[in-house]
């Protein structure tokens, strides 16, 4: 191996050794963060009583799968007729360090009113999708162990064409160990989306419903006010939508909406002059997540506030109130003046006259 | 340009050296990448008990803490879709009686102040406080500024929760009890 070739080969040596540090450092962090909450219990333990398997923390995952394991889905979403049936996986991690038993529920899922997803709550009746689904009501996971459960979304005979949202998680509830007080039991949770798009008619639709608007003046003669709008937005069809907004400029995106769903949004105050009345076009528009060749058709509403420019006019009378009281004025200094030179003049013309006489 | 007279430099040292003998030891280690990263969640197993404290002549008032829950996010930031957002959120039922009392609304009565006690709060931030009386509806005690990919780095999220009921001086009296659900979805 000739020098140069040596050196190269010591360069490469260099560069692995780098890399290998660097994937070590992540390798490190990785298991760190994993301990990091066992590191917590103790504090946490000894203030309920005396630690026991029971007291230890839980941690665990949920992700779709199929019958293998994991997959890379971050949700389960089928096309399924009236009447039909499928069969899909999720998988249950136990990154804990005790075996540990997990409730397996289904329910019907929903957008919060920030737009996040989330399935109803124990005690809460599902009606739609949430009913479809059927699965095992709990699975126990070995510590460090992975479960694949099935579970089945069987779609009635009469359901509606369109989409139908439902969520599945494996959840642990804890049990109240003191009878002090009141005792809030804690569920938690992992999940995932099942989204169930039933073929048919797919009829997308929306509309608007109360319109807000307000007038806020700018205390600086020399810039505008601003104008704040918020609307409420219904998705009126059965399809889940995408919503997006312009008010007289560029399009914004605002988030999705399931079918049936009320939203209010509220748009980022916008500048504009007091012209006695603000008259500015609302334009609400939505599109079809699962299918793209879908249009809907926008709506539009004309909103308008009253924004009289009180302080332009203030100034404006003020300057106008100046002016008169400064034309008053000269006018009043020059009668002054005429009827002083007038005196003057008689004065002169008496004292002449005398002058002439004498 | 810059290799090769590096390589230039090193030839002639390595030919000064070569009286000695020259060995390079390739030292290489394949780690693999980790496939099988997760999104978890990790909860204590303690349920959250409201003692009374702070009470007035009119109002009741009753305090706890929730246990602090863990977000770990080990996956590969290749693997993380674009676009995607994970958050915990809380719902809470009516305080149930345990001898026919009426029971306790609690979107009247419930309300909790949110804490992140791990992680960067430029990424992830705790939720805003709800005070009884404004409705416990679906509020966030853990969501990202940015999205999952963008913060997965961090590796792990901790927050907790101060938790307060706020009842009529008139409740009826008994134990009580409600379910609070904290959900992790992406």
């Amino acid at each position: 191996m000739g020098a140069a070739q040596r050196t190269a080969a010591h360069g490469r040596t260099e560069e692995r050794m780098k890399t290998t540090a660097f994937a070590g450092a992540i390798v490190t962090a990785a298991l760190f963060a994993l301990a990091m909450p066992s590191l917590a219990t103790p504090a946490l333990a000894a203030s309920a009583g005396s630690k026991s398997a029971a007291d230890e923390p839980v941690t665990w995952s949920v992700a779709p799968a199929d019958a293998n394991g994991p997959d890379d889905r971050s949700w389960v979403e089928s096309k399924l007729d009236a009447g039909e049936s499928t069969t899909e996986y999720l998988a249950i991690r136990n990154l804990g360090k005790t075996t540990t038993t997990f409730a397996l529920t289904a329910a019907d899922g929903y957008l919060t009113t920030t737009g996040r997803f989330n399935m109803l709550q124990a005690g809460q009746e599902s009606v739609d999708a949430g009913t479809w689904i059927t699965v095992a009501k709990e699975v126990t996971v070995k510590a460090g162990g992975t479960e694949v459960v099935p579970f089945t979304i069987t779609v009635p005979d009469n359901a509606t064409p369109g989409d139908h949202p439902a969520g599945i998680a494996a959840s642990v509830s804890t049990t109240g160990t003191t009878s002090d007080g009141t005792q809030i039991g804690v569920e938690s949770r992992v999940g995932f989306r099942v989204m169930t798009q039933v073929t048919g008619d797919l009829a997308p639709a929306l509309s608007i419903g109360r319109v807000t608007s307000e007038y806020t003046p700018s205390w600086n003669l020399f810039t505008p006010g601003k104008l704040s709008v918020s609307y409420e937005v219904t998705n009126a069809g059965n399809t889940q939508l995408s919503i997006s907004d312009s008010l007289d400029a560029e399009s914004i995106k605002r988030g999705d909406v399931f079918p049936g769903e009320t939203r209010t949004i509220s748009l980022d105050p916008v500048a504009a002059w007091p012209l006695v009345v603000i008259s500015k076009q609302l334009t609400v528009a939505g599109s079809v997540p699962s299918d793209a060749t879908l249009t809907v058709a926008p709506a539009t509403e004309t909103v308008s506030a009253i924004a009289i420019p009180w302080l332009h006019l203030a100034v404006l009378l003020g300057i106008i109130a100046v002016a008169a009281f400064l034309i008053l004025a000269r006018r009043r200094s020059s009668a002054k003046i005429a009827t002083l030179l007038e005196q003057a003049r008689a004065e002169g013309r008496r004292e002449q006259a005398e002058a002439v006489r004498g | 340009m810059g290799a090769v007279t590096l390589a230039a430099v090193g030839g002639s040292g390595f030919a000064a050296a070569a009286d000695y003998g020259d060995q390079d030891v390739d030292v290489s280690v394949d780690i693999a990448k980790i496939d099988n990263g997760a999104l978890a969640l990790t909860v204590d197993s303690e349920s959250a008990a409201l003692t009374e404290a702070g009470s007035t002549a009119t109002e009741r008032q009753f305090t706890g803490t929730l246990p602090t829950v863990t977000v770990t996010d080990t996956r590969d930031p290749e693997d993380i879709p674009e676009d995607t957002y994970w958050y915990v959120l809380g719902s809470i039922t009516d305080f149930v009686g345990d001898d026919g009392q009426a029971p306790i609304d609690s979107a009247e009565s419930f309300g909790w102040t949110p804490e992140i006690t791990e992680g960067d709060p430029g990424n992830v931030s705790a939720g805003s406080p709800i005070e009884p009386g404004e409705g416990f509806v679906d509020p966030e005690i853990l969501s990202m500024a940015y999205d999952s990919k963008i913060i997965n780095p961090d590796g792990s999220w901790s927050a907790s929760a101060d938790l307060k009921l706020l009842t009529g001086a008139d409740v009826a009296p008994g134990e009580y009890s409600a379910t609070l659900t904290l959900s992790l979805f992406e």
